[in-house]
């Protein structure tokens, strides 16, 4: 017994007392664990958090806008409901459906598919008008749900269709300017870090915001909704009028090159493009070519005359009517007799143009054509751009040497056209047409060039460079002589504007048949190109209009449309020095 | 009467259980949303826990325990009962494949937990008994075991891997401190492992769990998901944490965050410095928890103090283990903090006792 109480006093107190120490040890030990794991490994452990407590997600940022030069919305992105089903979540799919068919106007047994999908997630409609959207809440139905998405919107509907484009669903350009300046409007998609949870649901916190990304721009055309709707109007009229196919009018500043209208008749409307055949979506005024025809007489004397192989006062026998080159005879609309220069271009005489075309170098006049622009892109900074066709001059016959001068075997697209015959307007400056003023970024500044990283530009807009084609006298006079096309007698007469000059000139050719190889004797394309007011040009407009019924020549199809046109835009600009009296001089 | 109370002991408790309150709210409220659209599920039930764990603490403290010691043969048959029909399918509830849980109407009771309370009495009133029968293995401590160890089988039949663990170290703790002589421990304690190890080695989910320990990153997203987890969530607490109710980790990526785990969102919303002060309160706990086995002036109380306050200890030592990736997991909840009744209602009820033991030792 003795011994048990000595254990009792002493044992047992150093036997707690070790026990003591043993437990504190292990409770150091798991501090020293801690200290590991929270300090020491801290960087690691949080690497690993990181990788799945965050996930990266791809967030569109919302597209830029794009306005006229009036500051006019042209194209704009809103918000709108998507409307999808949470088939799991979905109690009466065929109530559902029932309640939902006449809303969404969808056939109840797609909706009652959908809704009974294997999927967990399923696509009723995508970007339905908030209208709708509130209908569809309120009937307050399980499983159905909405994510909120980006739809562009164009709020002056067909108008303009084919030069701005549309977007699809997902917000991407396909057609037009849209497609064109895609990576401008919508800035690239960017990376957005969000918590997500242990189930990959992703964690509503406060820093979930949207940060604007800098690398979208707001576009700023040229066009100006006004005149580029009495262009749309004018053409619309003019085809109606004629029984036409289809028609294109370009109205430019004629010193800038700044393009003021852009229209494609018929057209369609961007909000709803799915409704149009597709041909309706191209842009024909910068990517279709065609043979220019007489219009392009102006630059064959233009040619001549700066190369001092005609003399403005030197006249030219047309043959009365029929001039016979190696196997080909070429006519006249009307046969005529001695004609001056300026005859030529007002009576629009093939016979004479060949004769004065033959007269210069092939070499020499294939240069001339390239350096006015025919079979090079003007660049205009448009998806789509031709590139026309000048053949090689040692490929010329001399049939072809001849067509060429009065506008055949060559091709071209309108706006080439436009601007070749726009440098007569300027004293012999080839100025470079453009559609966009400006892009704005997302600090509201307005830059007229973008660079890429390595400092490259890679976008430039606003008015180029211009360079001279010809000297200010040739330019000057040609100008001169094609104020007489819209005076009584000329071809263009049609066109003439009381109280203003119009220097223009007329085209009308043939369309060529691919498959029979042959010029259509029924299917003709009518032109005018003018310059307004001719003394000191404002507007350069260009009227190219595809198989009218009625008649076929430009003077009679095309040239009333660039009256009308001309006209409006010249009051609407305040440039037009239209008096009743001199109305009524003229009547 | 109240300086008669062991104040220190007093104020860890209550700190710990408040602090725990506010963390199981914080980690289980995304959870409870989840599960029962309910974001307070958790802390309600725990609240009610909490209720019915101070009335056992008072229990605790007003009982004459030394009255109980007579009726340990009584009790200990009560337990046997309740371990034999908790193993009865239908009447023992099922929880993730372990039958622990008795129901009597809405209110679960585990066995096992009660068990701990009665073999601690047990085995402090058997060192009271027959101190002088310790030196000797098979007359002092081999009947000891085979009682013990009967019950310790049918926790394991439950399966409770992590209690028998915590009772058989007690149990050892005890008869050494109690006089037992250290090579009979060692001897024991190697026995004991030896079983461990075959146990662990015959059921594959605690080999998984072992070998997970070993190495967690070699399978990730299986049996080392949990303790990954658990390192991540300490991992990116830092210094001073993310912040009461900021956790990530709790977002479901770790499992049990309310319950077994909870030290580790713990570490990561309130960082090191703060974990330290959670281990200091521990600290103080377990001390204040010897000094009273130290001071108290019979024998029976020693035992039971130091039972007590080793059960609690352990408990504390080998969940922290856990998280902290030194032990394979298994499933103990951490005393005072984590959300689980009957642990809760136990470990209060023995601070209870605890508290009344103190009383004695401060009365000489």
């Amino acid at each position: 017994m003795n011994k048990i109480r000595q254990f009792n006093v002493y044992n047992f107190h150093s036997r707690i007392f070790s026990v003591m120490c043993l437990i504190g040890l292990c409770l150091l030990l798991v501090l020293g664990r801690v200290f590991y794991l929270q300090i020491w490994n801290a960087e690691y452990f949080n690497e690993l958090a990181q990788r799945q407590q965050q996930r990266t997600i791809k967030l569109e940022s919302k597209r830029s806008p794009i306005y006229d030069r009036q500051q006019r919305l042209l194209a704009i992105s809103v918000k709108v409901d998507s409307v999808h089903a949470l088939p799991q979540h979905v109690q009466e799919p065929e109530k559902t459906a029932r309640i939902l068919s006449p809303l969404l106007q969808m056939e109840e047994s797609v909706l009652l598919e959908k809704l009974t999908s294997q999927r967990s997630f399923v696509w009723i409609k995508r970007q339905i008008s908030p209208a709708l959207s509130a209908q569809i809440k309120n009937a307050n139905l399980k499983g159905i749900a909405f994510i909120r998405e980006y739809r562009r919107y164009y709020p002056l509907g067909n108008f303009a269709g084919p030069l701005l484009g549309f977007t699809g669903v997902d917000s991407q350009g396909l057609e037009g300017l849209e497609y064109e300046y895609q990576e401008l409007l919508q800035g690239k998609k960017y990376n957005h870090v969000v918590a997500q949870d242990g189930t990959h649901r992703t964690v509503p916190s406060a820093d979930y915001n949207h940060s604007k990304d800098s690398n979208h721009y707001t576009l700023h055309l040229t066009i100006d909704s006004s005149i580029q709707y009495f262009a749309e109007k004018a053409l619309k009229k003019g085809l109606a009028r004629m029984d036409a196919k289809k028609g294109i009018a370009i109205v430019m500043e004629t010193q800038t090159g700044a393009v003021l209208a852009m229209a494609n008749v018929p057209g369609f409307n961007p909000n709803n493009y799915q409704k149009y055949p597709r041909s309706h979506y191209l842009n024909y005024a910068v990517s279709s070519g065609y043979e220019p025809g007489s219009t392009l007489k102006l630059v064959t004397l233009a040619t001549a005359l700066e190369e001092n192989i005609l003399q403005e006062d030197q006249a030219f026998f047309c043959e009365n009517g029929s001039y016979q080159i190696a196997d080909q005879v070429i006519h006249d609309v009307k046969p005529h007799g001695w004609l001056t220069v300026e005859q030529i271009i007002q009576k629009s005489s093939n016979i004479c143009a060949s004769k004065i075309g033959l007269a210069i170098e092939k070499e020499t006049f294939f240069d001339y054509l390239q350096q006015f622009g025919f079979g090079n892109k003007v660049n205009i900074g448009l998806s789509a751009e031709a590139v026309g066709k000048v053949p090689a001059p040692k490929d010329w016959t001399e049939v072809d040497h001849a067509s060429i001068a009065f506008g055949h075997g060559i091709l071209s697209s309108p706006i080439q056209l436009l601007t070749a015959v726009n440098s007569l307007g300027t004293g012999g400056m080839l100025v470079y047409p453009y559609v966009i003023e400006s892009v704005e970024n997302k600090q509201g500044r307005k830059v007229k060039e973008i660079q890429n990283v390595a400092g490259k530009v890679i976008y430039r807009f606003g008015m180029r460079e211009s360079k001279r084609v010809l000297s200010e006298k040739t330019a000057n006079r040609i100008k001169q002589f094609m104020i007489s096309v819209t005076h009584k007698g000329g071809s263009g007469s049609l066109a003439a504007i009381p109280g203003v000059e119009v220097a223009g000139k007329t085209g009308t050719t043939e369309i060529f048949d691919e498959v029979t190889q042959a010029y259509s004797k029924k299917e003709h394309i009518a032109s005018f190109i003018g310059l307004v007011p001719a003394a000191n040009p404002v507007l350069t407009i260009l009227i190219v209009i595809e198989s009218p019924k009625k008649s076929h020549y430009g003077g009679t199809v095309a040239a009333p449309v660039f009256r009308e046109i001309a006209e409006r835009s010249l009051i609407f600009m305040g440039k037009g020095m239209i008096s009743r009296k001199s109305k009524a001089q003229t009547n | 009467m109240k300086s008669q109370y062991d104040s220190y002991l007093s104020f860890c408790v209550l700190a710990l259980t408040l602090f725990g309150t506010v963390m199981i709210y914080s980690t289980s409220a995304v959870f409870a949303e989840m599960h029962f659209q309910d974001t307070s599920f958790f802390l309600k039930k725990h609240l009610l826990h909490l209720a019915v764990g101070v009335i056992a603490l008072f229990i605790g403290l007003r009982v004459n325990y030394h009255q109980w010691e007579k009726k340990i043969p009584w009790i200990m048959i009560i337990t046997l009962i309740l371990l034999v029909l908790v193993l009865i399918p239908g009447v023992g509830y099922e929880v993730k494949g372990a039958r622990r849980w008795l129901r009597f109407y809405m209110i679960g009771v585990q066995p096992a937990e009660i068990l701990k309370i009665v073999l601690i009495f047990y085995v402090a009133s058997y060192l009271n008994r027959k101190q002088e029968l310790l030196t000797s293995f098979f007359r002092g401590i081999s009947p000891n075991f085979i009682v013990i160890g009967t019950y310790l089988f049918l926790v394991l039949l439950q399966p409770d891997f992590g209690t028998v663990v915590l009772i058989s170290m007690t149990v050892l703790l005890m008869i050494y401190i109690g006089g037992g002589k250290p090579i009979h421990i060692f001897g024991s304690l190697i026995c004991v492992s030896m079983i461990a190890v075959f146990l662990i080695a015959s059921q594959a989910y605690r080999l998984r769990r072992f070998l997970a320990f070993l190495d967690p990153w070699d399978d990730p997203l299986d049996s080392g998901f949990q303790i990954i987890q658990s390192f991540i969530a300490l991992g990116t607490g830092g210094w001073f944490g993310r912040g009461l109710s900021q956790s990530l980790q709790k977002l479901f990526f770790l499992p049990d965050a309310h319950t077994d785990f909870i030290f580790a969102i713990i570490g990561e919303e309130m960082g090191f410095l703060r974990v330290c002060i959670l281990i200091l309160l521990f600290a103080v706990l377990i001390w204040r928890g010897y000094m009273i086995a130290w001071h108290v002036n019979n024998n029976f109380g020693k035992y039971l103090a130091f039972g007590i306050t080793t059960s609690i200890s352990l408990q504390i030592l080998l969940n922290l283990f856990v998280v902290t990736g030194l032990l394979p997991t298994k499933g103990l909840p951490l005393p005072f903090i984590s959300a689980g009744g009957t642990s809760l209602i136990t470990s209060l009820f023995m601070v209870g006792l605890l508290l009344n033991i103190s009383q004695e030792s401060f009365r000489h």
